[in-house]
């Protein structure tokens, strides 16, 4: 081969090289802006017999490509390794220069009937493990990238999304007073609503009512125990016993009432607060 | 009984070339080793961000292609830059093959206490392979040719 052959092979491979080089810098400059993470913690709630789990996520593609097939796969697995459910979810692409904010929500559905308690049991008594794998194509699909993490789900983790649940299904709609003079003195009756919307019984729900005035003095209290709550919903009625104290030296004023809640939901134990205005009360 | 006394140092100085301090070859002197240390001061700083403890990348070979791509502008068309341009083909190959991605074509396992990245590149690979090629035989060649003047002025 002459010199000048060498010449022209040295020149395609200089041309070649340096196309080479710009498209991996142009890559490696792109992943290096994008940026995603979590927002808040992650829910797992077990719903209707499946476990529910919802991620509050962020993607940043400030980069030259897209991000193209996004897959994102969720397997549960317990301590022997044994496979309880899974899913598999697509994100599809999420464009170059864009911001993609969203909930992850997948529903892990058991495997089989026997596996849909078992799983339940299990969630409630030991740890299970979540494996995720991500998956997608980068720089016009020449490249492509898989993630795995494997974390641990607690019976504490677990409790958290029940409480976040119990908390978001549960309401109490307090209706039109009325009032009772008996050998106790002043009483007023007070009829309660109760909503429920989530899919396992509410056991043990207590109900403690203070009702304060405007300076925040408890003016009157009463409680109530319902053995259990299955969906839907309920009227009861709470009987509010006057300080007499305070009845006795001043007109009483009700401005708002604090119920303080206690409840069993799977096997924990919650206790929350609520507030409601005598305003919202009187409206109704 | 004639003694022939080998002419080493006309040898030495026809193989090596006589390095050439042309104003023209400063930029290309000076464009290739930037292009290898911002390709791989960026790729470290991405391994570092995603996968923090990972030794994927060493800086020092940058340094070392760097050097190489020097030599090879400065000893343009002679022995020594063709073989400064092998050993940075062979640099490279080596830094592919102990970056794992040789051992499964196109895939690089990394593994941290939390998660672990699979990146699969075989195309682009195959791209890399077919230019270390066309540099290997380009490298060969210039050797060949140099070896050539070599045995003609010799004779």
């Amino acid at each position: 081969m002459s010199m000048k052959k060498v010449k022209i092979l040295g020149l395609v491979t200089t041309g070649v090289t340096i196309l080479l080089s710009a498209f991996m810098i142009s890559i490696i400059y792109s992943a290096q802006n994008v940026s995603f993470g979590l927002l808040e913690d992650v829910d797992v709630l077990w719903r209707e017999g499946n476990v529910a789990i919802s991620i509050p996520f962020y993607v940043k593609n400030r980069g030259f490509y897209d991000i193209e097939d996004v897959e994102i796969f969720f397997q549960l697995r317990d301590s022997k390794g044994q496979i309880l459910a899974q899913s598999l979810n697509s994100l599809g692409a999420i464009r170059a220069d864009s911001e993609h904010v969203d909930y992850l929500n997948a529903t892990l559905n058991p495997l089989s009937l026997f596996l849909n308690g078992f799983l339940y049991e299990l969630l409630r008594n030991e740890p299970i493990e979540l494996k995720a794998k991500a998956s997608l194509n980068y720089a016009l699909s020449w490249l492509t990238l898989e993630a795995e993490v494997n974390t641990v789900l607690t019976p504490s983790s677990l409790a958290k999304g029940l409480l976040r649940s119990l908390t978001k299904d549960f309401s109490i709609n307090l209706g039109n007073p009325s009032l009772k003079f008996n050998d106790e003195g002043i009483a007023i009756n007070l009829p309660v609503s109760l909503n429920y919307t989530g899919w396992l019984p509410i056991e043990n729900l207590q109900l403690k009512l203070e009702a304060r005035n405007s300076t925040g003095f408890i003016v009157g209290s009463g409680e109530i125990t319902v053995e259990k709550l299955n969906p839907g919903q309920i009227q009861v009625s709470i009987i509010i016993i006057y300080n007499e104290e305070l009845a006795t030296f001043q007109f009483i004023h009700i401005d708002n009432f604090t119920i303080y809640l206690k409840a069993d939901l799977a096997g924990f134990a919650f206790e929350w607060i609520e507030e409601i205005s005598w305003n919202a009360v009187a409206q109704s | 009984m004639t003694h022939k006394i080998p002419d080493l140092t006309s040898k030495i100085a026809r193989a090596f070339g006589t390095p050439r301090l042309d104003l023209k070859r400063v930029p290309e002197a000076l464009i290739v080793p930037a292009c290898y240390m911002i390709l791989f001061y960026h790729l470290n700083l991405l391994v570092s961000t995603y996968l923090p403890g990972s030794n994927l990348i060493d800086l020092r070979l940058a340094l070392i292609l760097s050097a190489l791509a020097i030599t090879r502008t400065i000893f343009k068309e002679s022995l020594i830059s063709a073989l400064a341009g092998l050993a940075s083909v062979a640099l490279m190959f080596n830094f592919l093959y102990q970056a794992g991605s040789l051992n499964q074509f196109g895939i690089i396992r990394t593994q941290t206490s939390v998660v672990t990245v699979t990146l699969k590149f075989q195309s682009l690979l195959m791209i890399i392979l077919f230019v270390m090629i066309l540099k290997t035989l380009l490298y060969t060649l210039e050797i060949i040719e140099n070896s050539k003047v070599s045995q003609s002025v010799n004779l």
